[in-house]
Parts: structure tokens; C-alpha cells; sequence
């Protein structure tokens, strides 16, 4: 089954992703939150993404809307409270997974190989669905900007 | 002819972040018009004349790829300038980009620098434009 070859891989283009398209950053866990406990709160959002070439696979996040918020406030340069932040915060999370995407086929299998990437889907999750661990072999938590995001990665 | 610009992307986030960028970067343009995927510009293409369009490649429906074919059968529009905006980054599909008559590509995340740099000899700036002379941000032209 292909697997991330590095584990820190998908960490480092997640990070480098956030950091060119929205000027946000990963950031150690917040004072008192165990490292790799995240809690979403209300309305947590789901996006998945397919890839298929040499390799086939698929990319989860889990987050919390004032992530997603916040998300969406960077990406069109508005404040994170403004009714359009909120508007967009799942279109603005799908377009973080299909650029995270993107980058990491190529940094996995180099720009040689050719990838067909699915259009990412988003849901709302329930508080049972959000506290329910991650279906994927590989998962990762990461702190940006203090808040918690649980991303997976899936070879088939 | 006006220098309308199209943006072809099906995240309406993305459509918005361009024409911000596109904003800030003191550009000469007219109107700019927005696409959520290849069926969407076509009927925008039939109905005004654009300067240049920004193209996304994964998109539902009628896919960039697909949208690029249409134009290049097509007389009335197989001239106008297209600038893939994606996330893709293997060479075989941006080789193919080029060889289909894509003018630029600039890869997902950029610089809005990057895409300034693109579209400046297409549109040229604004009269009391503010900005710095032209500087090479990485975006290639083919």
C-alpha cells in the first residue's frame, strides 16, 4: 500500500500551502491542549479529496469553523467576523485541500507524473461523526494559528 | 477591443482572490467577469469580448482542459490570451498546456506579483498606476 514516505511530508506542505496562499501559519498547541487532542466545537467541517496517477489515494481534513473562518477572512482580505468569511468558509476549505493536494502528489512523486485530482467534497459533521477518529492510516493534528486541524492520508 | 478580463475558477473564493489581486495590481481593465466552470465561460465568451482569461483546470462539469479545446476549435475565440491559474504540477500537463495554445501558467499558491507579471504585456497598467516596473516572480510565460 503506498504510504507517505516521510510522515512529516504532508505536515510540510500543508504548512508551506497555508503560509503562500493565506498568510497563516502552524503554531505549537495552545497553552494547556495536549498535543494532538483537538477539540472542533460545534459544525465541524469535512473535505475530502481524491488523486489518482502512478498512485492513488485520498487526503482528509477535519476542522472547526473558526478555522475555516479564518480561512476564508485571509483568503479574501476580510475580517474573520464578516458575514462574508462565513459565507465561504467551505468553498475556502475545499480550495486549501485541492491546492495541499496538488503540491503534495508532486513532492511525493516529483513533477514527472501526471495526477488526476477529484473535486474536493465538504459536509458539516455531527458531534458524534467529530469525535470520531480519522478513517485513515496516517493522521496528523496541527495547530494554526491556535487552531486545531486534524488532517489523513489514505493510499489504497 | 475592451480589455475584459474572465476568470474561470469553481471556487468563488479563488474568483474573488484574483479579482483582488487583479485590483491591487493596478491593471488596465475594464470589466471583469466570473466562471464556475468551462459551460459558464462559454456563455460569457458569447455574449462579450474578453482580453484574457484565467483558467483553473479542476473544475466540475467542463473542466479547464476541456474549455481550452472548445476555444482553440473555435475561430472567433481561438485568439484570445489564456493564463492557467492550477494546482498542477507535472511537466507532461503543462507541456500539454503549452502545446494547446495556453499564453502562461502560474501554479497554485501564487504570488499575486506572479500573476501581475503574466498580464501586464496583455493588458498593460492603469494610467496613474502606482506600482514598480515589471520584476520576474516566477510565473512562466510559454
Amino acid at each position: 500500500m503506498p504510504q507517505l514516505t516521510q510522515p512529516s511530508m504532508l505536515a510540510r506542505t500543508f504548512s508551506e500551502v497555508l503560509a503562500n496562499l493565506a498568510f497563516m501559519f502552524v503554531t505549537e498547541p495552545p497553552p494547556g491542549q495536549e498535543s494532538g487532542s483537538v477539540s472542533l466545537g460545534a459544525d465541524a467541517l469535512q473535505v475530502e479529496i481524491g488523486f489518482e496517477g502512478p498512485s492513488r489515494g485520498r487526503l482528509t481534513l477535519r476542522c472547526g469553523q473558526p478555522f475555516a473562518s479564518a480561512l476564508a477572512a485571509n483568503l479574501l482580505g476580510v475580517d474573520a467576523e464578516e458575514e462574508l468569511a462565513h459565507s465561504h468558509c467551505c468553498d475556502a476549505v475545499k480550495e486549501l485541500m485541492n491546492v495541499v493536494c496538488g503540491q503534495l502528489v508532486t513532492a511525493q512523486y516529483g513533477r514527472q507524473a501526471v495526477f488526476h485530482l477529484t473535486i474536493p467534497e465538504v459536509r458539516t459533521l455531527d458531534e458524534l461523526e467529530a469525535a470520531t477518529p480519522l478513517d485513515a492510516p496516517e493522521t496528523l493534528t496541527v495547530y494554526v494559528d491556535g487552531h486545531g486541524v486534524l488532517l489523513g492520508y489514505r493510499g489504497d | 477591443m475592451r480589455n475584459n478580463v474572465l476568470i474561470v475558477d469553481d471556487s468563488a473564493t479563488m474568483r474573488q482572490m484574483v479579482r483582488r489581486t487583479l485590483n491591487l495590481a493596478e491593471l488596465d481593465i475594464d470589466q471583469t467577469f466570473e466562471a464556475g466552470n468551462g459551460i459558464e465561460a462559454l456563455a460569457i465568451l458569447a455574449e462579450h469580448e474578453v482580453a484574457v482569461i484565467l483558467l483553473d483546470i479542476n473544475m466540475p462539469t467542463m473542466n479547464g482542459l476541456q474549455l481550452l479545446t472548445r476555444m482553440k476549435e473555435n475561430p472567433r475565440l481561438n485568439d484570445v490570451p489564456i493564463v492557467v491559474a492550477s494546482t498542477e504540477g507535472s511537466e507532461e500537463r503543462i507541456n500539454q498546456l503549452k502545446v494547446m495554445g495556453a499564453f502562461g501558467y502560474v501554479r497554485k499558491p501564487f504570488q499575486p506579483e506572479q500573476l501581475r507579471d503574466l498580464l501586464r504585456p496583455l493588458l498593460g497598467v492603469k494610467e496613474n498606476a502606482t506600482t514598480d516596473a515589471t520584476v520576474d516572480a516566477g510565473a512562466d510565460l510559454f
